[in-house]
C-alpha cells in the first residue's frame, strides 16, 4: 500500500486515461451484473421441476374423430393400444399438458357461495396419471377406479374427486395444508372433494404466478383433440416413438399431431427464455472480452508510455515485485472506482428493469460478487503487461527509452 | 569501497561479440570524487551501469562495500541501489505527475522508513538544494537546473555511500552546470563518494581523480593531461 498515495496523486494530474478506463469498467459492471442476474433468474425459472418424470414421459396429441362413434370408446381403445406397445409402462389421458401454453384454469372457493381463495390450472385424467407422470403423493390417496367419471367434453363442469398440488394446499390452508384433505373445493359451482396431495405438478403456462397451483380432476374426458401421456422405459423411447403411429393410426380419419418427450414440451415452452439467455450470455462474453482487451491495451499503453519511468524506479531501488505491485494496485484502484460508479449505475438501471419489466431487484450480494469479479478480471487482464513492465531494465535510464 | 578486478563487459548481437569494456582493475575509496571521461561510445555509460548495478559485468570481480555483486540477487541489487547508491541522470528522470516532495519521497518509500523519517529526509534534502519552499511544485514548473537539483535531492535523501552521476550537466547551460558541480562537490565534502560520467573535461578536472575510457580501455588520467586540459 506504499504506492497508494503516489498513484492517487498521479491520477490527479493524469485524469483522462484512468477516467476512460474507469468509465468502461463501470459500464461493463452495470451491464454484466444486470445481464447475469437476468440470466440467473431465467435459468432458475427454467430449472423448476415440472413434477413429472421428464426423461421417461412421452406426450401424444391425436384426434378422436366423431365419425368413428363414441369418443370415450375410442379413448379407451387408444389407451389399450398404447399400453400394449413394448416399452410402454403406463398411459393416461389428460386434458392438457404441463407447460404446453394451452389449457384450462379456474378460480377456487372453499364455500359454495364464498370468495375466491385461489386460482390455478386444471387437468382432467384418471387414476393412472400419478403412476404415468411419476408424481409423488405426499398426503391422502390416489383416485380409485370407481372415482373416475368418463365424459365427452366439458369435464371441468363435473363434480368430482380431486388431487391437488402441495403448493395449492398451502395457499388454501397456510397454517396446516393437510387440512385440505377431505374438504370440498368449489369451482364452476360444483363441489370437488380433495382426496390426495401431490408434491408438484406445473400447469400450462410457464410465466404464470399460479403455475404450481394445479388440480387433477377424476374426470376422464374424451375430446376431438385428445392428449395422452405415456410412461416409457427410457431405453425403449426411440422404438416406442416409431411404433406409436403404426399402432395408433388404425383408420384414415385418425391423425397424430405430435409425439414428443415432456422434456421437449418444456424446451419449447422456454424457447424464448433460452434464446434470450443465449443472447445475454453472448453479450456478457463479448463485453467481458472487450473490457479485458481494453484494460490490457490501456495497461500496455500506460506502461510503454512510462518505460523510462519504470526504469528510473528500478534504478532507484524498486524491485521487480514492487514494480508489479505498483501497476497492479494502479489497475485495482481504477477498477474499484469504475465498479463504484457501475454499482450506482447498476442499481439505477435495475430499478428501471424492475419497473418496466417487472423483474426482481438485483440482490446486494450479487452486486458485491460482481464487484469482486470485475476487480479480479482487471487484475488478470493487467497481469501480462505488468509482468513485461517488471522486465524493464534499470539500465534504460542511462541509455534512453 | 568499490573494487573491480579484471572486470570486463562484452555484448553479443547475432553471435557478434562487441567488447564494450576490456579487462581492467580499479579501486575507488570512500569519499573520492571521480570523473569518468571519454568520447561518445567509449564505454563510459557501460562502466557507470555496471558500477551502479544497473547491468551486470561479463567477467572479473566487482565488490561494492566488500560484497561481491555477482552473488547478489536481483532483489538484493535493488536494495543495494536503494540504500547505498544515489543516481543523477542527464535528463533528470523526475516523474512529471508528482510534486518535488513526492519525487524525492519515491526511493524512500521502498525502504522501511516511517512517514516522519521520510519527511525529515525529504525536507533536509530539499533544503540542501535550496528548493524546500517549492516542494509542492511540479517538475515542469522548474528550470532544467532546478530539476537537476531535485534529482540530486532525490539521490542524497537516502544518504547513499556513493552517487553515480551520468552527464549531470549535459542538458544545462554553463551557469546552471557550475551550480550543479558545486552541489556535487558539497555532497562529496560531506563524505559521500561521487562518480561522475562526463564528456566535459573542464568539469571532469574539478574532481580529485579522473579516469579516461577510450575504446573500452580504462586508464588513469594524469595530472599533466589534466593541466593541459
Amino acid at each position: 500500500m506504499r504506492d497508494l498515495i503516489p498513484i492517487l496523486k498521479t491520477f490527479k494530474k493524469q485524469k483522462m486515461a484512468p477516467a476512460l478506463m474507469a468509465f468502461q469498467i463501470a459500464v461493463t459492471f452495470m451491464v454484466l451484473v444486470n445481464a447475469i442476474y437476468m440470466i440467473a433468474q431465467r435459468s432458475e425459472l427454467i430449472a423448476r421441476p415440472i413434477g413429472a418424470n421428464m426423461e421417461s414421459t412421452l406426450t401424444i396429441i391425436t384426434n378422436l374423430p366423431t365419425q368413428q362413434g363414441d369418443l370415450t370408446a375410442q379413448l379407451e381403445h387408444d389407451l389399450t393400444i398404447l399400453k400394449s406397445i413394448h416399452g410402454v409402462i403406463n398411459a393416461a389421458p389428460i386434458t392438457g399438458l404441463p407447460l404446453e401454453g394451452w389449457g384450462m384454469y379456474t378460480d377456487f372457493k372453499l364455500e359454495p357461495n364464498g370468495e375466491d381463495v385461489a386460482y390455478g390450472g386444471y387437468f382432467g385424467s384418471n387414476d393412472q396419471l400419478i403412476d404415468t407422470f411419476g408424481l409423488t403423493l405426499v398426503a391422502g390417496e390416489n383416485f380409485l377406479p370407481s372415482d373416475i367419471q368418463k365424459v365427452e367434453n366439458d369435464g371441468v363442469f363435473k363434480s368430482s374427486k380431486l388431487l391437488i398440488t402441495q403448493a395449492l394446499a398451502k395457499k388454501l390452508y397456510p397454517d396446516d395444508w393437510l387440512e385440505v384433505l377431505g374438504k370440498n373445493l368449489y369451482y364452476h359451482n360444483e363441489p370437488h372433494e380433495v382426496v390426495g396431495i401431490v408434491d408438484t405438478l406445473q400447469n400450462a403456462w410457464n410465466f404464470w404466478s399460479a403455475i404450481e397451483y394445479t388440480v387433477i380432476s377424476a374426470v376422464q374426458e374424451a375430446n376431438d383433440t385428445q392428449r395422452y401421456v405415456i410412461r416409457v422405459d427410457p431405453a425403449q423411447i426411440e422404438n416406442v416413438i416409431a411404433v406409436i403411429p403404426e399402432r395408433l393410426l388404425t383408420h384414415p380419419q385418425k391423425q397424430i399431431e405430435s409425439i414428443e418427450l415432456l422434456t421437449d414440451v418444456k424446451m419449447r415452452s422456454y424457447r424464448e427464455d433460452l434464446a434470450t439467455n443465449k443472447l445475454l450470455t453472448a453479450v456478457c462474453i463479448s463485453l467481458t472480452i472487450i473490457t479485458v482487451f481494453g484494460i490490457l491495451g490501456q495497461a500496455k499503453f500506460s506502461i510503454s508510455r512510462r518505460t523510462k519511468q519504470i526504469g528510473t524506479r528500478r534504478a532507484l531501488g524498486a524491485s521487480k515485485h514492487q514494480v508489479i505491485s505498483y501497476f497492479m494496485l494502479e489497475n485495482a484502484i481504477i477498477s474499484v472506482i469504475g465498479v463504484f460508479i457501475g454499482f450506482l449505475a447498476a442499481i439505477i438501471l435495475n430499478n428501471q428493469f424492475v419497473e418496466l419489466l417487472s423483474l426482481t431487484p438485483v440482490p446486494i450480494n450479487f452486486l458485491l460478487f460482481g464487484a469482486i469479479a470485475i476487480v479480479l478480471l482487471g487484475q488478470i487482464a493487467v497481469a501480462y503487461p505488468v509482468s513485461q513492465a517488471a522486465k524493464v531494465s534499470p539500465a534504460i535510464t542511462t541509455r534512453g527509452a | 569501497m568499490l573494487v573491480m578486478k579484471s572486470l570486463a563487459k562484452a555484448f553479443y548481437t547475432d553471435d557478434i561479440k562487441t567488447q564494450a569494456l576490456h579487462p581492467f582493475d580499479l579501486t575507488i575509496q570512500q569519499g573520492e570524487f571521480v570523473s569518468i571521461i571519454g568520447p561518445s561510445g567509449s564505454g563510459k555509460t557501460t562502466f557507470l551501469n555496471i558500477a551502479g548495478l544497473l547491468e551486470t559485468h561479463s567477467s572479473g570481480l566487482y565488490t561494492l562495500d566488500g560484497k561481491d555483486v555477482a552473488e547478489l540477487s536481483d532483489k538484493q541489487k535493488s536494495a543495494y541501489r536503494n540504500e547505498k547508491i544515489g543516481f543523477v541522470f542527464q535528463s533528470f528522470n523526475l516523474i512529471p505527475e508528482l510534486t518535488l516532495y513526492d519525487n524525492v519521497d519515491m526511493p524512500l518509500r521502498y525502504r522501511r522508513f516511517n512517514r516522519e523519517q521520510r519527511h525529515q529526509r525529504i525536507m533536509q534534502a530539499l533544503e540542501q538544494i535550496g528548493l524546500a519552499t517549492r516542494k509542492d511544485h511540479y517538475p515542469t514548473q522548474l528550470s532544467g537546473g532546478q530539476q537537476q537539483r531535485v534529482a540530486i535531492a532525490r539521490a542524497i535523501a537516502g544518504t547513499p555511500t556513493v552517487i553515480f552521476a551520468d552527464e549531470p550537466t549535459g542538458n544545462l547551460d554553463s551557469k546552471m552546470a557550475q551550480g550543479i558541480m558545486s552541489l556535487l562537490k558539497d555532497i562529496n565534502t560531506s563524505g559521500t563518494s561521487v562518480i561522475m560520467v562526463t564528456h566535459d573535461n573542464t568539469q571532469a578536472t574539478q574532481a580529485n581523480r579522473v579516469i579516461q575510457i577510450k575504446d573500452g580501455q580504462l586508464s588513469e588520467y594524469s595530472q599533466s593531461q589534466q593541466a593541459i586540459a
